[in-house]
């Protein structure tokens, strides 16, 4: 069941554009409907019994039976989720108004249709819409919208009364910024939109929603500012996630796996933020942004190496500090790349390279250990990898004793054991400590997984291999593209108006034009690598 | 064949072209800290080995036998390399050079031109470097200055190095070679060699022992004691501190040194500390006969005054000058007689001549032994005082 390029996409922005365009449905709610898709009647309990064959035996619908009128008998019924729907709102602007003595006066005096009165003079919930297909119905209803049904109209009243629990807005667990504001992104995506939009009044920008997943039809909104992003990038993000195939969707890192450039890459090509002013700067920029329900992680791209690298912080201090602080990442990140496996290569191969007062040093403390120099940096990255997965891992209430015990393993005692050296401990922890630095979580991953690469290299080929890795990284690093940038611009190729907020962060003044590697003025050649096949179509990269 | 596949197939192959045949670890080496050259009474080399004992160096707790910092393997040969390959004999580990810190070559060896001999095994072997420094060991073997246990500094050969290198920069009685420095005087016509020397003062024996180290007056220490003059690669002579330091003028090489002149009669009252010094020197050929001048600007500041004479008196400090100039010339002559008498061009002149005027050193390049016995050498020193410490006169003037 294919559902390519079929699915419509609509403006949040604007809703009531949709209202009376019928369009022939081809979604799906469930795999297991038997009745397929079937338009309401003018009997309400026909209608009635529509919802609850595809819905019902389920305890978390509630029906709501109501009587508006007894001469002449008016019946309806209310549908809602439980959980899902704001029962204030369903109780106040429904039920009440429903309910109501003086609707009796109401119906009788207008002229208007029962169903006019009804949606345009009695119910007073935010957005009503009317709908005549069971599924959209149906989804309406399971997305949180209450569904009511009058005896004799062969349409369904979709009230917006969206509501339940949420997670509140809080400060941003994996991304911190001492002085940039404080709200993190949640699970709801109306509540995300909100602090986009709360940051960036623009007209200009536009958030397309679609359902993305045949049985979760999760919402998934495209963001973008119309006339700064490139045009044809947009388009791109658009055919990626309509090419989308798969039965939930239930994160964001499951969009950006199907949608990103390359299928085997340990490099991200799509940068993952919980912070609003960060979307809403790369916005402004000229990037897209995709929004998943049910995610506090908003995805952006097209990025390059050099975005995993920045900070929001960044923007908050002064470009000096800025710039230095910059500068330490990339030098850290070198170090968690290549710590290990450079000390590995000085000395198994290189002994003469090291300082002669550093070499007795280290020659004093290896005298009495058993493994050869790679065997021990293995068993300590290993034992240090393994303590990291613990400390995820395991309920926060043990989190003290694998810090003690942890503190043993890689610390003194392992030392005065005398099976490792106190100077592997020393880079091993130092890797790990310069590993924390990147501000982009999968990046660093992507840094541990690779150093262990390294230390073969530098155990089998000294500093020579090191070298090969490293050309090879570079190689890799510059073929890849997150859709359509080259990854390492501004870099290579270089762009010298991007150099300002590239290894450095020049002054905002002294930027005139923003980041033009994004945006519709791109002076490089990005076309050729946007239509990169997706790997759940074919199985393989391009 | 997928991409790929071919990719992993060509990247293996590195691992082939190269593998880990040299990697080896380092407890698995002896680290080399000096190396002493003697000849035996049969004519054949024996080497020396001062070998580190890492964890007696750092004094790692609980690691350390009480055993000496360092340990002496030797072993001979007919050739430096063969020698040191029969070492492996005696070495308990590999024999690991790179971080070599001295050469010691012994007197007599060099009366008899060994230095020469030595030296290509330093230049050619890809594990030594040529930038440890050279000394002789003056009146002793190279292998007892090599056993010799030092206080402070656990390792000799690096005791001896810093203190060398201290030496040239405060006093300037002792320039610093290393073995390209050795080389390219060895190599050049117009220069002859000198070599800073080392002796065991005390009792050579009691010196190496490990008791040497635990008390505060050590029974034998290490002292680099005088400088040898080569000619044609051999040893020929030593030159006295007077001398060496006159050499270093000359050589513009002093960046530090005390000398002292008269004042009020007494002939060692002002102590003048130099802070900066440059030579030039400039070669002149009248009538087909060369002449070297030399240019000596000296600034300094008075380190030391215990006479009355008052320095707030600008004539005071001009006086000074002069007598400093005269004192620093008295001491460039005496390295220069010296020099002349034994018809070894240590300071260069005939360099100087080559790059000044090389068309005429080819006439003088075959005899220039001879010509520099009786070279036209004029002195000319500028000395200044440019400071006068952070007083003006001495307690002497203010009781006065």
């Amino acid at each position: 069941m294919r559902l390519k390029n079929s699915k419509k996409t609509q403006q949040i922005s604007s809703p009531s554009e949709q209202n009376g365009k019928k369009k022939p449905s081809q979604l799906l709610l469930n795999e297991g409907l038997e009745a397929g898709n079937n338009y309401f009647k003018k009997s309400l309990d026909q209608n009635k019994k529509i919802i609850k064959d595809i819905v019902g035996e389920t305890s978390d619908l509630i029906e709501h039976e109501l009587v508006l009128s007894s001469d002449p008998l008016i019946k309806g019924v209310v549908f809602s989720i439980n959980g899902l729907v704001d029962k204030q709102q369903v109780g106040q602007f429904i039920l009440k108004t429903l309910l109501d003595d003086k609707l009796k006066e109401k119906l009788v005096s207008s002229k208007s249709s029962l169903l006019q009165k009804i949606e345009k003079q009695i119910l007073t919930v935010n957005e009503v819409t009317l709908e005549t297909e069971s599924d959209k119905t149906i989804h309406a209803l399971l997305s949180g919208k209450s569904i009511l049904f009058i005896d004799g109209i062969d349409q369904a009243f979709i009230c917006a009364t969206i509501g339940g629990e949420w997670r509140s807005v809080e400060e941003p667990t994996a991304e911190i910024a001492i002085r940039g504001p404080k709200d993190g992104f949640i699970e709801s995506m109306s509540i995300n939109i909100s602090l986009i939009r709360r940051r960036i009044k623009s007209p200009k920008m536009k958030f397309e929603v679609i359902q993305l997943g045949k049985v979760s039809q999760t919402n998934v909104a495209i963001t973008y500012m119309k006339g700064i992003a490139n045009a044809k990038v947009v388009q791109e993000v658009r055919d990626r996630l309509n090419k989308i195939d798969v039965d939930e969707i239930l994160s964001s890192a499951s969009v950006e796996e199907l949608i990103q450039d390359k299928a085997f890459t340990l490099f991200p090509t799509m940068l993952s933020t919980e912070r609003p002013d960060v979307v809403a700067n790369s916005l402004a920029e000229g990037r897209i942004a995709v929004i998943v329900d049910g995610t506090p992680f908003v995805l952006i791209a097209p990025v390059t190496f050099s975005q995993f690298f920045k900070s929001a912080e960044d923007y908050y201090q002064r470009p000096e500090i800025s710039s230095l602080i910059r500068i330490l990442r990339y030098i850290a990140f070198t170090l968690a790349l290549l710590g290990p496996s450079l000390f590995i290569a000085l000395l198994m191969f290189h002994q003469d390279l090291i300082p002669t007062t550093l070499v007795i040093t280290l020659a004093a403390q290896r005298e009495g250990i058993p493994f050869p120099a790679f065997i021990e940096a293995f068993i300590m990255e290993v034992t240090f990898e393994i303590l990291r997965e613990a400390g995820l891992r395991m309920p926060r209430a043990i989190g003290q004793a694998v810090s003690i015990v942890g503190a043993l393993v890689i610390g003194q005692a392992a030392v005065e054991a005398g099976i490792v050296s106190a100077a592997m401990v020393i880079v091993v922890a130092g890797t790990a400590i310069a590993s924390f630095t990147t501000p982009a979580y999968n990046l660093a991953v992507s840094a541990r997984i690779l150093r262990f690469g390294m230390m073969i290299l530098a155990a089998t080929m000294g500093l020579y291999g090191v070298t090969l890795g490293l050309i090879v990284l570079i190689a890799h690093l510059a073929s890849l593209r997150s859709f359509g940038t080259p990854y390492l611009a501004p870099f290579a190729p270089f762009i010298p108006e991007d150099q300002k907020d590239g290894l450095f962060r020049f002054p905002l003044w002294s930027r005139k034009k923003k980041s033009i590697l994004s945006n519709e003025n791109n002076p490089l050649d990005t076309e050729k690598g946007l239509n990169a096949t997706q790997p759940s179509e074919t199985g393989d990269t391009k | 064949m997928p991409k790929w596949i071919a990719f992993v197939l060509s990247l293996s192959t590195f691992l082939i072209l190269s593998g880990c045949w040299s990697a080896v670890e380092l407890k698995d080496l002896s680290i080399v800290s000096a190396i002493g050259i003697d000849k035996l009474d049969n004519g054949d080399i024996n080497v020396s080995f001062q070998v580190i004992n890492a964890s007696e160096v750092t004094g790692q707790q609980g690691a350390s036998r009480g055993a000496s910092p360092t340990s002496v393997f030797s072993s001979s040969g007919k050739t430096i390399f063969e020698a040191a390959r029969k070492a492996t004999k005696n070495v308990p580990k590999p024999i690991f050079p790179p971080h070599l810190n001295l050469v010691v070559i012994n007197e007599q060896f060099a009366k008899e031109g060994g230095l020469l001999k030595t030296l290509d095994l330093f230049g050619r072997d890809n594990e030594l470097r040529t930038n440890a420094q050279v000394m002789i060991s003056k009146g002793t073997d190279a292998k007892s200055i090599l056993m010799v246990q030092s206080p402070v500094e656990r390792v000799t050969a690096e005791k001896i190095t810093t203190k060398m290198e201290n030496l040239e920069k405060i006093s300037g009685e002792n320039i610093v070679m290393d073995i390209d420095d050795v080389t390219s005087a060895l190599t050049s016509k117009g220069k002859e060699l000198i070599v800073s020397g080392i002796q065991i003062s005390g009792d050579k024996e009691a010196g190496q022992k490990k008791e040497n180290i635990q008390q505060s007056k050590p029974n034998g220490i290490l002292e680099i004691n005088g400088t040898a003059v080569f000619k044609d690669e051999k040893l020929i002579d030593w030159l006295n501190e007077e001398e060496s330091k006159g050499v270093t003028w000359v050589l513009g090489r002093i960046r530090s040194t005390i000398d002292n002149v008269e004042c009020n009669g007494d002939p060692d009252a002002i102590a003048i500390e130099t802070l900066k010094s440059n030579a030039n020197i400039q070669s002149m050929i009248k009538n087909d006969k060369p002449s070297i001048q030399i240019t000596i600007q000296q600034e300094g500041s008075l380190g030391e005054v215990n006479c009355g004479k008052d320095f707030s008196d600008p004539q005071a400090i001009l006086d000074t000058e002069k007598l400093l100039a005269d004192e620093i010339k008295k001491t460039i002559e005496s390295a220069i007689s010296t020099a002349q008498e034994k018809q070894v061009d240590i300071f260069g002149f005939g360099d100087v001549v080559y790059r000044q005027h090389p068309d005429s050193w080819k006439k003088y390049e075959s005899n220039w032994s001879e010509m520099f016995a009786d070279l036209d050498i004029t002195i000319h020193v500028q000395a200044h005082i440019r400071l006068t410490g952070m007083k003006i006169n001495s307690f002497q003037h203010q009781k006065k």
